[in-house]
């Protein structure tokens, strides 16, 4: 397949997403920052970051992470000035200890017509996509389309997978909500799962559990994503062209998790990639863009991405394990300790992310002493939190408002006892891959909706 | 519990251990984006925390976190990793910012009703 | 602290006035009565200031309206905005970049002239605008419900939470403390007089009690038995993704019921109401008012459905049976004052706080304000408007 990107034409499997595509004709900055016009490439490979929005035939603000490439469409970055790869507007970034958030509330205030004009100049220079074409805008069209399952599972993965199976086997009608395709994260990771009487790596498992529910009568799949959990139960779920209303009896929420950035000076440069989107990047779209990478982990994430890349033929310097703020780990208890065997280990902290437009080097400070170690990839792999977001709407609207409801961040209860509400997988924090549980929290939702 | 401690212990490291204060810390953390989608960087909620924006929701409109394309799925947690780091807990005091409707961006087309004679300008 | 300028420890046993509520009203109304030397003020928020619909409405203003009383209220409100950034030391980003209010119904194009000459009568100046005219303004409107219109020049926009901030750190420094996480349960009256206030944490004594509670101030009146026949009503918007200039002013469609500009950034911020929709405090927000609008917005721009809805929220407000504010003393009640039944609160703060205070000041009720008496509720007066973006329909 073939697409015409910014004047050339690049080729793609089926299925591979457009960045990835991109990505692989050397193009390594994808957009261009809002305010100080940094260089921004790929990073999360699950549409959480806002770094990967394009022009697709006169449609901004397409993200093309997880848009797979069409064939025949016209593609274009949408910020910088002449071009995302060199944007001379880019000296705001020079200027960014001038401009701290909250600045525009000092700027001008006794002078309202500089103000004014401030404001002006500022909406022409902000990173944004153009308005869209009438061709464009008009092609967006939707109908409108109520389902009945009694049960809903929002997200395909391991968990979401099972769930649906194990809803479906106890006699519900289910519609089982997934972006692209079936498998999700557990696609990318090669830990050792059981389901059933099966123990295989978890994407063969995640392969297997997706052809089951693609082929059971019970379960409709819709390649979408749940929109909100509205006010009187309607969950909107928006497709291809369809929105979907749910009004299920039960709603699994079976969403995964989000990868949490590193806090580090350039922690946003083009080489910076999420370990989600590192796996996707390498055994999804099957892209290998990179030659050299540092891994930063705070657990055992990072050898696995380390091993994930040399065997895709990147070498790995180094992989850094993050060390915490004073508080060290029992002896022979953290990831660190067993890690030690590994040569490539360093037991230090990210100091910084190098290089002009995209990572040249990566600062890692270990035992006190600072070390650059080039390399073109830093692959972030610490402990995700749940993508809790669908789970805690549920709870405002269980709390009839949106201030009852307590925490909300990584560590929020969200087992607590919600009628018609369940969380499975690593959205409930499960730590791995437990398809057999999130098997028996589908059957018993299901099971409830029988009676 | 154990991942926030270690998440939360980020935070912590990235201003304990450069040993930086003053002017070349606020540098460092100029350089340190939290928020991609709006560019707020960790000296913005660091000195907008020091300013008196100390509740995540004033933060958030103070410094735009949560209010960018990702509304708070990059950003949620590094900011709560921060601000409960400036608190001295492990997790924020307060609550998160509430999750506002659609979960990911929707294009409008996408939810205009095709019956175009059913509900909107029926005003007139 | 939840922003600067709030007060870090507990509130006193007794100030002079005690304003409930720190919203755009409340905050107004202390900072002006602090600037006419009355600085012995507390303002109590159970939530962080401008949490409630001061931080959640569409940012708007004007003062082109249809009626003397609403004119003539809002074109204070209008000067103010444009002095507040040098005078609060605070840029609350005023833009004013005109405001459009559509003609789309024959009716509605019929009337635009006399509207507008009403307007030059009560000294608001406005243009009217003919189908080509508005063509030119909003190229991107659907030039079926643009046929016409009405525009205010030096109308515009501004920044709601730049507008509380600024007002709350002008009062804190000229001497008002603004608490916040301090519940009001209930206004202390004795003898036909206000007395204090009852908190979570106490009572507080005070001659002079303002009622600014927003959504919450019907309740607050039934503590000091002012009965009056307001409602609750959820108002929603969205914002879209930002996206390069393609709207320059703001635009009010009373057909659709909506109202909505562009930010600096470039975002898209529109809202609408639907007629007859709920009484709630909550502030969730419904789906099918979230279609209802982007069927609205995608009807007069077109080209928008290309763009993306990055959140939707919603804010409740109290109503009365005309829209038309309540400012002034309570009925029954000396001392207690009024800043409530806003549905226009965040562009019309800017006069009120400054017309209250005088009035609680000086003891003499100014004439632009004293069309808004609580009395005319009780008496089934009501104020008519004929440009409002709002419904009573089904409500009342």
């Amino acid at each position: 397949m073939a697409f015409t990107f910014e004047g050339r034409t690049l080729s793609a499997r089926p299925g591979q997403s457009i960045a990835s595509a991109i990505l692989q004709s050397g193009t390594p900055v994808l957009t261009r920052s809002f305010k100080y016009r940094r260089p921004r490439g790929y990073t999360c490979g699950y549409d959480i970051c806002g770094n990967c929005p394009v022009t697709v035939d006169g449609l901004p603000g397409v993200t093309s992470c997880t848009t797979p490439v069409r064939g025949g469409e016209v593609v274009r970055r949408e910020r910088g000035w002449p071009s995302a790869d060199r944007d001379l507007l880019r000296a705001t970034d020079l200027m960014a200890r001038f401009v701290p958030a909250g600045f525009q509330f000092r700027l001008f205030r006794s002078r309202p017509r500089l103000a004014h004009l401030a404001e002006k100049v500022m909406g022409r220079v902000a990173g944004a996509g153009r308005f869209p074409t009438p061709q464009a805008a008009r092609a967006v069209r939707t109908r409108t389309e109520v389902d009945v399952a009694d049960v809903l599972v929002a997200g395909g993965g391991v968990s979401g997978c099972a769930a649906a199976l194990g809803a479906a086997g106890s006699g519900a009608s289910v519609t089982l909500v997934h972006p692209g395709r079936l498998g999700g994260r557990g696609s990318a990771r090669d830990s050792i799962v059981t389901y059933g009487r099966e123990t295989a790596p978890a994407a063969e498992v995640a392969g297997r559990l997706a052809s089951a529910v693609l082929a059971h009568d019970g379960i409709r799949v819709v390649d979408g994503f749940v929109m909100s959990y509205f006010e009187t139960g309607v969950i909107p779920v928006v497709a291809d062209g369809l929105v979907l209303e749910c009004r299920p009896k039960h709603l699994v929420v079976a969403t995964g998790s989000y990868d949490v950035p590193g806090l580090f000076p350039g922690n946003d440069k083009p080489g910076v990639v999420l370990a989600d989107g590192v796996g996707k990047l390498l055994r999804v779209d099957r892209v290998v863009p990179w030659r050299r990478a540092v891994v930063m982990t705070d657990g055992d994430r990072g050898r696995a991405l380390a091993d994930q890349l040399e065997q895709a033929g990147v070498e790995v310097v180094a992989i850094v394990v993050q060390q915490g703020a004073g508080a060290s780990p029992e002896p022979g208890a953290g990831p660190a300790d067993r890690q030690l065997d590994d040569e490539r280990v360093l037991l230090g902290t990210v100091r910084a992310a190098r290089g002009a437009r995209v990572l040249r080097a990566v600062d890692v400070e270990v035992d006190g002493r600072v070390r650059t170690i080039r390399a073109d990839l830093l692959c972030v792999a610490l402990a995700p939190r749940p993508a809790n977001d669908l789970a805690l709407q549920r709870q405002y609207v269980a709390a009839g408002t949106t201030q009852a409801v307590g925490g909300g961040w990584a560590g929020a209860d969200l087992s607590s006892s919600t009628p018609g509400l369940s969380v499975v997988g690593s959205a409930a924090g499960w730590t791995s891959d437990d398809p057999d549980r999130a098997h028996a929290v589908g059957a018993a939702a299901g099971s409830a909706q029988e009676k | 519990m154990a991942r926030e401690v270690g998440v939360f212990a980020q935070a912590l490291a990235t201003w304990r251990g450069r040993r930086s204060s003053g002017r070349r810390r606020d540098a460092l953390d100029r350089r340190t984006i939290v928020c991609p989608c709006h560019d707020a960087t960790l000296f913005d909620l660091r000195s907008s925390w020091e300013a008196g924006y100390r509740h995540p929701e004033t933060l958030k409109r103070a410094t735009a976190v949560f209010m960018g394309p990702c509304q708070g799925k990059l950003c949620g947690q590094v900011t709560g990793d921060v601000i409960a780091a400036l608190q001295g807990a492990t997790e924020p005091e307060e609550r998160r910012p509430s999750v506002r409707p659609p979960l990911f961006p929707v294009r409008m087309g996408d939810l205009v009703y095709e019956d175009e004679s059913k509900p909107a300008g029926g005003a007139a | 602290m939840t922003l600067p300028g709030v007060a870090t420890g507990r509130p006193r046993a007794g100030y002079d006035v005690v304003v409930v509520g720190a919203g755009v009203q409340g905050l107004a109304t202390a900072y002006e009565l602090a600037r006419s030397g009355v600085t012995n003020v507390a303002v109590l928020d159970r939530s962080w200031p401008g949490g409630g619909a001061s931080g959640r409405n569409g940012e708007m203003i004007r003062s082109a309206f249809s009626s003397r009383e609403w004119a003539q209220l809002f074109d204070l409100s209008l000067r103010r905005f444009s002095e507040l950034s040098a005078e609060l030391d605070f840029n609350i980003l005023f833009s004013p970049s005109g405001y459009l209010v559509l003609s789309t119904t024959d009716e509605e194009l019929r009337r635009q002239d006399l509207v507008a000459a009403k307007q030059a009568e009560y000294g608001v100046q406005s243009e009217v605008l003919d189908a080509a005219e508005v063509r030119r303004l909003v190229p991107h409107a659907n030039p079926e419900l643009a046929r016409g219109g009405i525009f205010q020049r030096r109308a515009g926009f501004a920044h709601h939470d730049a507008v509380v901030w600024g007002y709350l750190r002008a009062a804190a420094r000229a001497g008002v403390s603004v608490f916040s996480g301090v519940d009001v349960h209930a206004v202390l009256t004795s003898g036909g007089r206000v007395t204090g206030v009852r908190t979570d944490g106490g009572d507080i004594a005070a001659d002079v009690v303002v009622n600014a509670a927003g959504a919450y101030s019907d309740d607050l009146n039934l503590t000091a038995d002012v009965h009056l026949p307001l409602v609750k009503a959820r108002l929603e918007m969205i914002v879209t993704e930002p996206v390069k200039p393609f709207l320059r002013c703001a635009v009010a469609t009373p057909h659709l019921l909506g109202y909505c500009h562009q930010t600096a950034r470039g975002e898209f911020v529109g809202g609408t109401e639907l007629p007859g929709h709920d009484e709630t405090d909550s502030l969730n927000t419904t789906y099918h008012m979230l279609r209802d609008m982007a069927t609205k917005w995608v009807r007069l721009f077109p080209d928008l459905g290309g763009v993306r809805i990055l959140r939707n929220w919603a804010g409740t407000v109290s109503q009365a049976p005309d829209l038309a504010p309540v400012l002034g003393e309570a009925p029954g009640v000396s001392g207690y004052h009024l800043s409530i039944a806003w549905v226009y609160g965040f562009m019309g703060a800017p006069a009120a706080g400054r017309l209250l205070a005088e009035s609680i000041t000086t003891g003499r009720v100014p004439d632009v304000m004293a069309p808004f008496d609580a009395r005319r509720l009780i008496e089934g007066r009501s104020i008519a408007e004929s440009t409002l973006v709002v419904t009573t329909d089904g409500r009342s």
